[in-house]
C-alpha cells in the first residue's frame, strides 16, 4: 500500500485527483518529520481522514470485476476473451504510454496462443519457431496484413490499432489458424479453466462487458452486458448459447490423424 | 537383392545429401530440402514371385533380407513468396531401379483477400485423394505398406497437367467448417490400370517414378485350341500419353475442425482403348472415390477410403502394338477397393495402426463372372518416433487373395496367402512432421 502510494499512484489502482492529494500529504508529512525528526502522526491522521473524505466526494474507487463464462447448462468455458469497456470514457484507440507488446508464436504448425487478446495499439510479434517457413496473413477488416515467407523472427512487429477480431492464417499450411482479439479497453482477460475472469483495479463506473470465442456461433454470443463497478467485487454471469465448436488445436482429439495434405 | 551393401551405400548417399540439405537450409527461406531414407528387414512367407520382378505376387519383396527401401529428397524452391517449385526424387533398388522423379510441379498460392483461398498446381503431381500419404515424399506416417487404393494411386496415377482448387471457410471467424473443391485437366496416365489388371491389387510402398518402366506379369500366348502355349514379357509405363485426349478429375471436400473430413472425387483418364503409342496401349480408366476421416473419442483416429471404377481395354492385342487381330476384343473390368484403418498415437512418439483392406477386380460381362482378383488384407503396424530425425517400426502384413486366371495363365494355385514381417529403420533430415 505504502509502496503504491510512494509510487505516486492512486491507492485504488488508477490515476485520479487523489494522486495529487497524496503527494501533498507526503510533502506535508515530510516537512513535519524534517522539523520534528519523528514520524508524523497527527498530520498523517488528519491527512488520511481528509483523504478518505475526499475519496468519497470524488469517485475514485476501483473494484474487481469477476465474470463467469458458461454454456447453456452453466458448464464453464475456458479461453474466452472477456473485456469490460467503460461507458462514459471514450474507448481507447491507442494507449498513451509506451506501446504494449505481445507475441503470437508458430510452433509445430500451430499459432501459439490460439487466441491472443490485446488492447488496441498493441504491437504484435509473429516469431516462427518451426523449422519450416510460414507465410502469415490476414484478410480481416480490423487488420489486413501479410508477412511473406519466413523463419525465425525476421519481421518487425505489427501494430493492431483497430478493435475487432483478426483471423490469422498461414498460406503454406492450411490448417494453421489463430485469432487476435483487439479490444478498446485496458480491462480484459481470457477465461481460465473454471470459466472465470477476474479483472482487478477496474475504476468504479459503468461498463459494458463483452465476450468472444471462435468456438461460439456469432448468434450464440451474449449481447454486451452493462454493469456498474463499485468498490469491492462485482460479479457477473454470462452465458454463451448454442452448440460450441470443438477446440481447434491439435491437442484435442485429433493428433492421431493427419490434417495437412495437398 | 538383400545384400547388406545396399543399405550401407544408401546411408552414404544420404549423408552426402544431408550436407547438401543443410547447406540449402542455410541459404535462407527460399529453399527447403527434405531427405528421407528407409532400410528394412523383411521376412516373407509366399510362394509367388514378387511383382517388381514380373511375378504375380502382391509383395514388393518376396525374399528374406535387408533392403534399402527408398531414399528420397523433396525440394521446395521459392520463386516468389506465393510461387514455389516442388520436386520429389528418389532412389529405389527394385524393379526398374535407380534414380527417378516422383513429382515435379509449380505451386501457386495467392494470398487470400477473402475467405476463399485458391491454389493452382502445374506439372506432374498426385491428385489429393490419399488420406494416408500426407508426409514428405508422399509417404505415410501410419503404416509402411500403403492401403490397396493408395498403393495403386502411387503405381499408376500421376496426372501431368494443371489442378485448380478453392478452399473456403464457411464463416470467416469460425473455422469449424470448410469446403474445398478441386478440378484438374491432365495428359498422360493413359495405360493406367494395366498393372492393376495383370497383377491385381497390391499393398506396398513403391511409388512409380515418371520415367519408370515396370515389369508386369507376362501376357499368355494362346494356341489354336485356346490353351496357353507360352508367355510374352510385358512392361508398363503408366504415365504415357497414347491418344492426346486430356483426362480429368474433380472432387469436393468438407471438413469439420480437426474432427471430420469427407471427400468425394471422380477421375477419368478418357483414354482411347484403340490408341497405341510408345509401346503402350490406352486403357480407358475411371473411378469414383470416397474418403472419410474422423477423430473418435479417446484420441483414436478412423480413416476409410473406398474406390470403385472400371477400365475398358483391348484384350488380345500385341504388346508391340502390332495389327489389331480379329480375336482382339474390347473388354471391361470393374475394380473396387476399400479399407478401414484405426490409428492412435501415444505420447507423441508411439503409434499403433491397424488396417483392413478389401479389393476385387471382376469382369461382369463374362459368363460366369471372371474374378481376376479378389481378397483382403490385414496390416498391423507399430511405429516409434522419438524425434523428427529417427524412427523405427514393425509391421505385419497378411494378404489373402484368389485369381481365377492364375491356374489358367501361369499354372499357380488359384488362392494365395502372402505374409510379411517388416522391421524398418528410417532417417529423416530437414523434415519436421507433416508438410
Amino acid at each position: 500500500m505504502v509502496r503504491t502510494l510512494m509510487a505516486g499512484r492512486c491507492a485504488l489502482g488508477h490515476g485520479c485527483r487523489a494522486k495529487a492529494l497524496l503527494t501533498s500529504y507526503f510533502v506535508i508529512a515530510g516537512m513535519v518529520s524534517m522539523r520534528t525528526h519523528r514520524l508524523p502522526r497527527m498530520p498523517a491522521l488528519v491527512a488520511a481522514t481528509a483523504l478518505i473524505a475526499i475519496g468519497v466526494a470524488f469517485p475514485c474507487l476501483a473494484g474487481t470485476l469477476e465474470i463467469k463464462v458458461g454454456d447453456e447448462r452453466g458448464e464453464p468455458i475456458s479461453q474466452v476473451a472477456v473485456y469490460a469497456t467503460p461507458v462514459a470514457v471514450t474507448p481507447i484507440k491507442k494507449p498513451s504510454a509506451a506501446k504494449r507488446t505481445a507475441s503470437m508464436d508458430q510452433q509445430h504448425n500451430e499459432f501459439v496462443p490460439h487466441v491472443l487478446l490485446i488492447s488496441a495499439g498493441t504491437l504484435v510479434q509473429f516469431p516462427n519457431s518451426d523449422t519450416v517457413s510460414h507465410h502469415v496473413y490476414s484478410f480481416s477488416q480490423a487488420k489486413t496484413f501479410e508477412l511473406a515467407l519466413y523463419k525465425g523472427n525476421t519481421h518487425p512487429p505489427l501494430a493492431f490499432d483497430e478493435p475487432g477480431v483478426v483471423v490469422v492464417g498461414c498460406n503454406i499450411h492450411d490448417s494453421m489458424l489463430g485469432y487476435i482479439v483487439v479490444v478498446p479497453t485496458e480491462h480484459y482477460a481470457l477465461s481460465d479453466a473454471r470459466g472465470t475472469v477476474r479483472l482487478e483495479g477496474v475504476p468504479a463506473g459503468d461498463y459494458t462487458v463483452e465476450v468472444w470465442t471462435p468456438r461460439a456461433r456469432p448468434t450464440g454470443l451474449p449481447a454486451a452486458q452493462r454493469v456498474a463497478v463499485t468498490d469491492g467485487v462485482t460479479k457477473l454471469d454470462t452465458r454463451i448459447t448454442g452448440r460450441l465448436a470443438p477446440e481447434e488445436d491439435h491437442k484435442h482429439g485429433s493428433k492421431s490423424l493427419s490434417w495437412d495434405r495437398y | 537383392m538383400g545384400s547388406l551393401l545396399k543399405p550401407v551405400v544408401t546411408v552414404g548417399v544420404a549423408v552426402a545429401l544431408l550436407s547438401a540439405a543443410s547447406h540449402a537450409g542455410a541459404e535462407g527461406d527460399r529453399n527447403e530440402v527434405f531427405i528421407g531414407v528407409g532400410t528394412a528387414y523383411f521376412h516373407s512367407s509366399t510362394d509367388l514371385k514378387a511383382w517388381p520382378e514380373g511375378g504375380v505376387g502382391k509383395l514388393r519383396y518376396a525374399d528374406d533380407g535387408v533392403e534399402a527401401v527408398r531414399l528420397f529428397a523433396e525440394y521446395h524452391g521459392r520463386i516468389t513468396p506465393t510461387l514455389s517449385a516442388r520436386v520429389v526424387a528418389d532412389y529405389v533398388d527394385d524393379g526398374s531401379s535407380g534414380l527417378g522423379i516422383d513429382e515435379a510441379y509449380i505451386d501457386w498460392r495467392p494470398i487470400p483477400r477473402s475467405a476463399n483461398q485458391q491454389q493452382v498446381r502445374f506439372g506432374a503431381f498426385y491428385p489429393p485423394l490419399s488420406l494416408e500419404n500426407g508426409a514428405h515424399g508422399w509417404e505415410s506416417p501410419f503404416t509402411y505398406s500403403y492401403s490397396a487404393i493408395n498403393t495403386w494411386l502411387g503405381e499408376e496415377i500421376r496426372p501431368l497437367g494443371a489442378e485448380w482448387s478453392l478452399r473456403r471457410r464457411l464463416a470467416s471467424t469460425r473455422n469449424t467448417q470448410e469446403v474445398r473443391v478441386f478440378a484438374s485437366g491432365f495428359y498422360g496416365n493413359d495405360p493406367a490400370a494395366t498393372l492393376l489388371f495383370w497383377r491385381g491389387w497390391s499393398l506396398h510402398d513403391r511409388q512409380t517414378r515418371l520415367n519408370d518402366k515396370l515389369p508386369i506379369p507376362p501376357m499368355p500366348i494362346f494356341g489354336a485350341d485356346g490353351a496357353v502355349v507360352g508367355t510374352t514379357p510385358q512392361t508398363v509405363q503408366p504415365f504415357t500419353e497414347t491418344d492426346h485426349r486430356p483426362g480429368y478429375y474433380v472432387g469436393g471436400e468438407w471438413r469439420y475442425a480437426h474432427r471430420a473430413l469427407v471427400q468425394l472425387a471422380r477421375y477419368d483418364n478418357r483414354a482411347d482403348p484403340w490408341s497405341f503409342a510408345e509401346g503402350q496401349w490406352g486403357w480407358h480408366t475411371s473411378f469414383e472415390h470416397l474418403a472419410v476421416q474422423i477423430a473418435l473419442p479417446g484420441e483414436l483416429g478412423l480413416m476409410a477410403q473406398w474406390m470403385r471404377g472400371d477400365t475398358d481395354w483391348l484384350a488380345g492385342t500385341s504388346p508391340t502394338g502390332g495389327p489389331v487381330e480379329p480375336w482382339v476384343q474390347l473388354v471391361e473390368d470393374d475394380f473396387e477397393a476399400k479399407y478401414l484403418m484405426l490409428t492412435r498415437k501415444w505420447h507423441e512418439a508411439h503409434r499403433v495402426s491397424v488396417r483392413y483392406d478389401r479389393f476385387s477386380i471382376d469382369r461382369p460381362d463374362s459368363v460366369p463372372v471372371l474374378h481376376s482378383d479378389g481378397g483382403h488384407a490385414w496390416t498391423l503396424s507399430y511405429r516409434f518416433e522419438p524425434n523428427e530425425r529417427f524412427s523405427g517400426g514393425v509391421e505385419w502384413l497378411e494378404i489373402q487373395s484368389q485369381r481365377d486366371l492364375w491356374p489358367y495363365f501361369y499354372g499357380v494355385p488359384r488362392q494365395a496367402t502372402e505374409e510379411q514381417l517388416r522391421l524398418q529403420f528410417s532417417l529423416r533430415l530437414g523434415a519436421p512432421a507433416g508438410r
